[in-house]
């Protein structure tokens, strides 16, 4: 009798702190979810300014028609990135492509703006100076924006991989969520040191 | 420090201080009866009378009252005035609105830094204004409460800071945004023009006479009476000065350590310390300038940093010295200001020509480049709000795209740019989902305060009938309602200082439960609400009243949860964060209702608090 409580009460202690882990669980995913929104607007944002960069810049440097293309190459693939990642940001394949995306777009538009510095005319055309502003502050925001979605995704992958809350999260398949961490191809080949 | 605490802190003060200025009030009436007292009797030997007694004359007796009425009555008048919102000192200060649509390069600049501060401090985007007489570089925050603040930044700061500098001086006034300190420092203000009011009406007096002696010269019967007057005004004066002498040492003291907390935030806010320590330096390497302004002296404690020089300067500066707040940022300094970050000198940016802002919206023409497809997309969906015709579209789109049914076609006359702004919104906001559309309307509402008075009247006639539409009120027109009164009644109504009435659960469980029951309904889960009750004794050790989920009680019960203490809002914020998180998922009800939530009782819920 007294053996059938003790199973009975270690039973429901196992079922309780089951649902308990997976509730949890699913409150992370869901805060890191929302968090989302705020980065989504403002890439949206930078993708629309591109557009207008290019037709800028294409008056001035006619014979850098490469880099302009593969500027518009680098910004549809992102918006298209974005676009998925936004229907379902608990993807993190999707998260992950977009962040590579948008480190591609910044690594070439760094491009541009490098090669830029070889025509003074368009350096000092206003439009430009402008829409180089818009693009710095919209990048600004998405960092900061970015610093509470990936806070919210950490949290969750944390709750997702300690034990023993790992076990619920592989029988009910959490996936593991993606930081959104951009690293523009540039800044990783900028270091040259050279006397 | 969590910014609830600070606030809370800030708030715990003002009660301190209310006592330290009453003494200061009655220590002024009190010097005014009795010099009063004995310039009876001074002017009673003039004329002979010797036995006169030193006190207790009819003449200080009024004097005593009309001093001890005019000094609250003019601290009452400049809060109403005050409570205006920061748009009122910033007017004061002599600043100049910057508009969304400058095509000024270095405020397009301005404006992006500020917005950018918004979303990494959480507080929503305040108006800008810029001191354009001030070459010096300082910078202020001003408003009653986030939803009518104004940060005011001097021309210095826009010439003479690089981009990242600017950044960290909006940071450090967005933290006297967040903490509470703009409340605070109204109310200083407020108080301390009372007994200025007292040192005024004594010079002010002095000066009168100087032009009617001058007229009347010569004229010695009436000697005695101009010496007394001379005399009464000298008083006044004195004795007012003396009293806002000691009421500035009081604003100083509780300025000081609200500095060093707005330094640090701005660090925290920025992720980068060197911002705001180079604006530091390159302020101290400055040689220093006062701020212009006639009502600078009154609004000192504001400013960014503080005027040197003051008699006093270990208590009467209402900031602390510049290189102690460098250390406090960047310990590792070795104290030299003369070499600068990179450049020796003071960085200079060259004016630019103003931007035209249309061409920055050029078509995207590119045939060559893209596909048409990419530019007709481009074209439909520019991802920014610049113009008030737009965000008034994005806030109609938004209330047609939410009913049940959807109004496709416009419900009141819009102008041409409004109509194709809403084309444009339309198609994109309608598969959105609440965050999303929220994301947007933020954006938007910083906006509309542009408006005049009767534009806005209009658009919340306009706004209602969009609402009503569909001839009924979805949870998401209700938030967005309420959001609209949380940002836009401090600027075109004069929002009412809300009391804090409740500090005790007990006292609001009633409207808690029906807020409660509000989030548990869109779960449809009947195990929600025992599960909330549990949790709400868990928390509060109270047993959960019995509640229904009805929209018109929850709009009462947000009106009394308005007046309870924010320490409080912050436990009841959370119990309904934990309760939307219940079954697993955020619906759009639940983020809808929580944001109406948090706009309807007045707390600015920062991204990284939860």
């Amino acid at each position: 009798m007294i053996g059938l409580v003790v199973v009975l009460g270690l039973v429901a202690v196992l079922f309780m702190w089951v649902v308990g882990s997976y509730n949890g669980l699913v409150v992370a995913r869901n805060l890191f979810r929302n968090a989302f929104a705020q980065i989504d607007v403002q890439l949206k944002r930078r993708h629309d300014l591109i557009p207008n960069l290019v037709e800028t810049a294409k008056g001035y440097m006619a014979h850098e028609r490469e880099t302009l293309e593969a500027v518009i190459a680098a910004r549809n693939h992102a918006e298209s990135a974005r676009t998925a990642a936004a229907m379902n940001p608990s993807d993190a394949d999707a998260v992950g492509k977009l962040a590579q995306a948008e480190g591609q777009l910044g690594g070439v538009i760094g491009r541009l703006f490098a090669v830029a510095e070889a025509y003074p005319d368009l350096k000092a055309n206003a439009n430009m100076m402008q829409l180089s502003e818009e693009l710095t502050s919209t990048e600004n925001k998405v960092s900061f924006a970015r610093q509470a979605y990936n806070d919210a995704v950490t949290s969750y992958n944390n709750k997702r991989e300690v034990f023993p809350t790992n076990l619920i999260a592989g029988i009910f398949s959490f996936a593991a969520a993606s930081l959104f961490e951009i690293t523009h191809e540039q800044e990783r080949e900028a270091v040259k040191v050279s006397f | 420090m969590n910014f609830f605490t600070a606030q809370e802190q800030a708030r715990r003060r003002t009660k301190w201080l209310v006592l330290w200025f009453a003494l200061a009030t009655a220590g002024t009436v009190a010097s005014l009866y009795v010099i009063t007292g004995f310039l009876v009797r001074w002017n009673g030997i003039l004329r002979g009378v010797d036995d006169l007694p030193w006190m207790g004359h009819e003449i200080s007796l009024w004097t005593a009252v009309i001093s001890g009425l005019a000094i609250p009555a003019g601290s009452a008048f400049k809060l109403m005035q005050l409570t205006q919102g920061g748009g009122v000192i910033a007017r004061d200060l002599g600043a100049r609105r910057v508009m969304p649509i400058t095509k000024d390069f270095s405020e397009r600049q301005l404006l992006n830094v500020v917005e950018e501060m918004a979303i990494a401090s959480g507080v929503p985007v305040p108006e800008v204004w810029i001191m354009d007489e001030e070459s010096s570089i300082n910078a202020f925050a001003a408003g009653t409460e986030p939803a009518n603040a104004v940060i005011g930044v001097s021309h210095g700061c826009l010439n003479k800071l690089t981009r990242s500098e600017l950044q960290g001086v909006v940071a450090h006034e967005f933290s006297h945004i967040l903490n509470g300190d703009m409340r605070l420092n109204m109310r200083l203000i407020g108080w301390i023009f009372g007994l200025l009011m007292i040192a005024m009406a004594g010079r002010a007096i002095l000066s009168t006479l100087r032009h009617v002696r001058g007229r009347s010269s010569g004229d010695s019967k009436s000697g005695n009476g101009y010496l007394l007057i001379i005399v009464s005004g000298v008083v006044l004066w004195s004795v007012g000065s003396m009293g806002v002498f000691f009421a500035r040492i009081i604003q100083a003291a509780v300025s000081r350590q609200r500095e060093y907390l707005a330094d640090a935030a701005a660090v925290q806010f920025t992720r980068d310390p060197y911002g705001i320590a180079g604006a530091l330096k390159i302020i101290a390497r400055l040689p220093q300038q006062r701020v212009l302004s006639p009502h600078a002296s009154e609004a000192a404690h504001l400013f960014f940093h503080g005027p040197v020089g003051y008699l006093f300067p270990g208590l009467l500066a209402t900031h602390p010295p510049l290189v102690k707040r460098i250390h406090a940022i960047d310990p590792s300094w070795d104290g030299d200001l003369r070499k600068g970050d990179g450049e020796g000198e003071v960085n200079m940016r060259k004016p630019s020509a103003p931007v035209d802002a249309a061409a920055l919206v050029t078509p995207f023409s590119a045939m060559d480049l893209s596909d048409a497809a990419l530019v007709r997309k481009n074209m439909a969906s520019r991802g920014s709000i610049r113009t008030v015709a737009e965000a008034k579209a994005v806030m109609f789109s938004l209330v047609a795209g939410s009913g049940r049914a959807l109004v496709a076609k416009p419900v009141t006359v819009l102008s041409e740019e409004e109509q194709a702004a809403f084309d444009r919104w339309w198609i994109l906001t309608r598969g959105m989902n609440s965050a999303q559309k929220i994301a947007w309307m933020d954006l938007a509402i910083p906006l509309l305060r542009q408006m005049t008075q009767e534009e806005y009247r209009q658009f919340r006639e306009d706004l209602q009938a969009w609402t009503m539409g569909d001839g009924q009120v979805s949870i998401f027109e209700w938030m967005l309602h309420h959001a609209i009164d949380r940002h836009l009644l401090g600027v075109f109504d004069r929002a009412d200082v809300v009391p804090v009435r409740w500090h005790d659960m007990a006292q609001v469980e009633h409207a808690v439960a029906v807020l409660l029951a509000c989030l548990c309904q869109p779960s449809m889960q009947a195990a929600a609400w025992s599960r909330c009750a549990e949790e709400f004794w868990r928390r509060f050790g109270r047993h959960l009243p019995e509640a229904t989920a009805d929209f018109r009680k929850l709009q009462e019960s947000l009106t009394l949860l308005e007046q309870t203490a924010t320490e409080l809002k912050e436990q009841i914020l959370d119990l309904c964060r934990w309760v939307t998180l219940l079954d697993g998922t955020i619906c759009n009800e639940e983020t809808e209702i929580m944001r109406a939530t948090a706009d309807a009782i007045g707390v600015a819920v920062p991204p990284r608090g939860a």
